[in-house]
């Protein structure tokens, strides 16, 4: 990888071993991944928080952050979720001591210039690059929605690549920055019937289950909402490790499909039907008994339209005794809900909002090995895995049914 | 009679590593896929479903998924329980970060189906810098 003479230097530790070790990390980073400069990042998403509880490093993880922090960042930088809910910690069970290591960084984090957003979906925060935009995001479903929605430029970048972006304002340059790797690689020609963020999911799953680590190119007759998109992005980094994608006569790159194979042909093309559409309904839906115990909403992040509706649902109405109402959003946006009144409605029903995490995040104790009902792709792909669920999977109304009720259907 | 096989492909991450093939065509995630503490792959319906990866050259197609990836094979890594090596048919940023950060040695692009030739359990010992990865199969062929 060529240097300038300026980045030789603050590789060699001349700005302090802190940007020296950044630089080292950001320069091992491109040279494995055959880049040949590092660029001038704009925008960053990183992760600013405690470790998992389980690593048994959470004094290690804050001493870093903190040494990171003593520096001002030189990109506009967001913060992807944290392990807790900062303000219902003790709700969801969260001890004492992690919560004085997670407030331990809010300083820290002001000072260096982190907007400590904690969330997956930087995007419905304001954090909304524009085309061309050089980004360096991780949480895969944002990275997709940057890349595909926003047309801003980010490859899958990690914690270990962005916080040394944030802090030396260089990433390098490969994959995604590249205008030709972002060409679509396989047409996807949806024929299946959109009709909620939940069946975006599906169409996502399929898309990247097809697309591998390569560019699907959808060609539909809806025009998602941000929400539907959201959730597209978010499942076509569940089976797939798509990171770009097209979306033809919506998304910035592809007013058409030769625009969005910028010329070339497609390696293979495929056709989304509503058969398809169901085996992944299939695929996800692994809870042999009807009983729901936690119906999840809010993944990615839920928005505030996305609020407004599950509210309006439990209007006046008490979810079961026995299930919990989680809708999971970031903290500025149940602030919102707060003085808007929804937050109250769903409390009213009996049911919350979590902010700054989600379960197969935290991992809470009193989430895990439960009959798990949720309308999110990503959420239902993760939660055997990472809470031992049974996992239900279906669309919002369909939830919400099954949580005033206890059970599906 | 040799049992032994020569495979070359290209260095991603630099280093030697020897160590038991766990290997399959198959897709991993780490986060939401493995327990990076324990070095075990808990994804359900996944061929490594329930092994450990501590160790091992970690034979897969490409990763996939959550971003966590890197993090997740850092935190092994620190546990002590990385694979002594990976090798990939396809590269995911994700997975290049983790070892490149926590200097597991890596390689790609090799010049036969790993998927064909290599079986668990086989010996493997690779010089990623050389790009040359020697497998040892498990029963003399």
């Amino acid at each position: 990888m060529k240097l300038t003479d300026e980045q030789k230097r603050m590789l060699e530790g001349e700005d302090g071993p802190i940007i020296g070790m950044a630089m080292n990390y950001l320069v091992k980073y491109g040279e494995a991944m055959g880049a040949e400069k590092l660029i001038p990042v704009e925008n960053v998403h990183t992760v600013f928080t405690i470790p998992m509880e389980s690593s048994g490093r959470g004094e290690e993880v804050v001493n870093l952050l903190k040494m990171f922090g003593q520096l001002r960042v030189k990109a506009t930088t967001t913060t992807h979720v944290g392990f807790m809910d900062f303000k219902k910690w003790r709700e969801f069970g969260i001890d004492e001591r992690r919560y004085e290591l997670q407030a331990s960084l809010v300083p820290v984090a002001a000072s260096a210039g982190i907007q400590l957003t904690w969330t997956c979906a930087p995007e419905i925060v304001g954090n909304a690059p524009l085309k061309g935009q050089t980004c360096a995001w991780m949480e895969s479903a944002a990275i997709t929605y940057a890349n595909g929605i926003l047309g801003a430029r980010t490859n899958r970048e990690g914690a270990e690549s962005t916080m040394p972006a944030a802090v030396t304002g260089l990433i390098p340059c490969f994959g995604n920055h590249i205008t030709e790797n972002r060409r679509g690689t396989i047409l996807v020609d949806v024929e299946a019937d959109l009709e909620n963020l939940s069946d975006w999911g599906t169409l996502g799953y399929y898309g990247g289950d097809h697309a591998g680590l390569g560019v699907p190119v959808f060609r539909t007759r809806d025009i998602p909402t941000l929400e539907e998109a959201k959730e597209l992005c978010a499942a076509l980094a569940t089976e797939g490790g798509v990171g770009m994608f097209h979306i033809v006569g919506i998304t910035p790159e592809a007013p058409t499909v030769e625009a969005a194979f910028q010329g070339g042909m497609p390696k293979s093309r495929h056709t989304f039907t509503n058969k398809d559409k169901e085996t992944v309904y299939k695929r996800l839906n692994i809870c042999a008994s009807p009983d729901v115990d936690i119906v999840m909403i809010g993944c990615p992040h839920a928005t505030l339209t996305e609020i407004v509706e599950v509210a309006h649902l439990v209007e006046g109405k008490r979810i079961s005794p026995n299930t919990q109402l989680w809708v999971c959003t970031t903290h500025s946006i149940r602030s919102y809900a707060e003085k808007l009144g929804y937050d109250k409605m769903i409390a009213d029903a009996g049911g919350k909002i979590m902010a700054d995490t989600c379960p197969c995040i935290s991992q809470i104790e009193m989430a895990r090995n439960k009959r798990y009902m949720t309308n999110s792709v990503k959420q239902a792909y993760y939660a055997p895995g990472q809470l031992g669920a049974q996992v239900h999977f279906a669309n919002t109304r369909d939830c919400i049914e099954a949580a005033l009720k206890g059970k599906r259907g | 009679m040799t049992n032994k096989i020569i495979i070359r492909g290209r260095k991603v991450v630099g280093g030697k590593a020897e160590g038991e093939a766990l290997i399959a065509d198959e897709r991993v995630s780490f986060w939401g896929g493995t327990d990076p503490v324990r070095g075990i792959v808990h994804e359900v319906g996944s061929k490594f479903e329930g092994k450990s990866f501590a160790g091992k050259v970690f034979i897969f197609r490409f990763t996939k998924g959550s971003s966590g990836t890197s993090a997740y094979i850092n935190i092994a890594s620190r546990e002590g329980v990385a694979p002594a090596a990976i090798i990939n048919t396809e590269l995911d940023s994700l997975c290049v970060l983790g070892c490149a950060i926590s200097d597991i040695p890596m390689i790609t692009d090799l010049d036969q189906d790993p998927f064909r030739v290599i079986e668990n359990g086989d010996w493997i010992k690779l010089d990623a810098d050389a790009g040359l990865i020697e497998v040892t199969k498990r029963t003399a062929g």
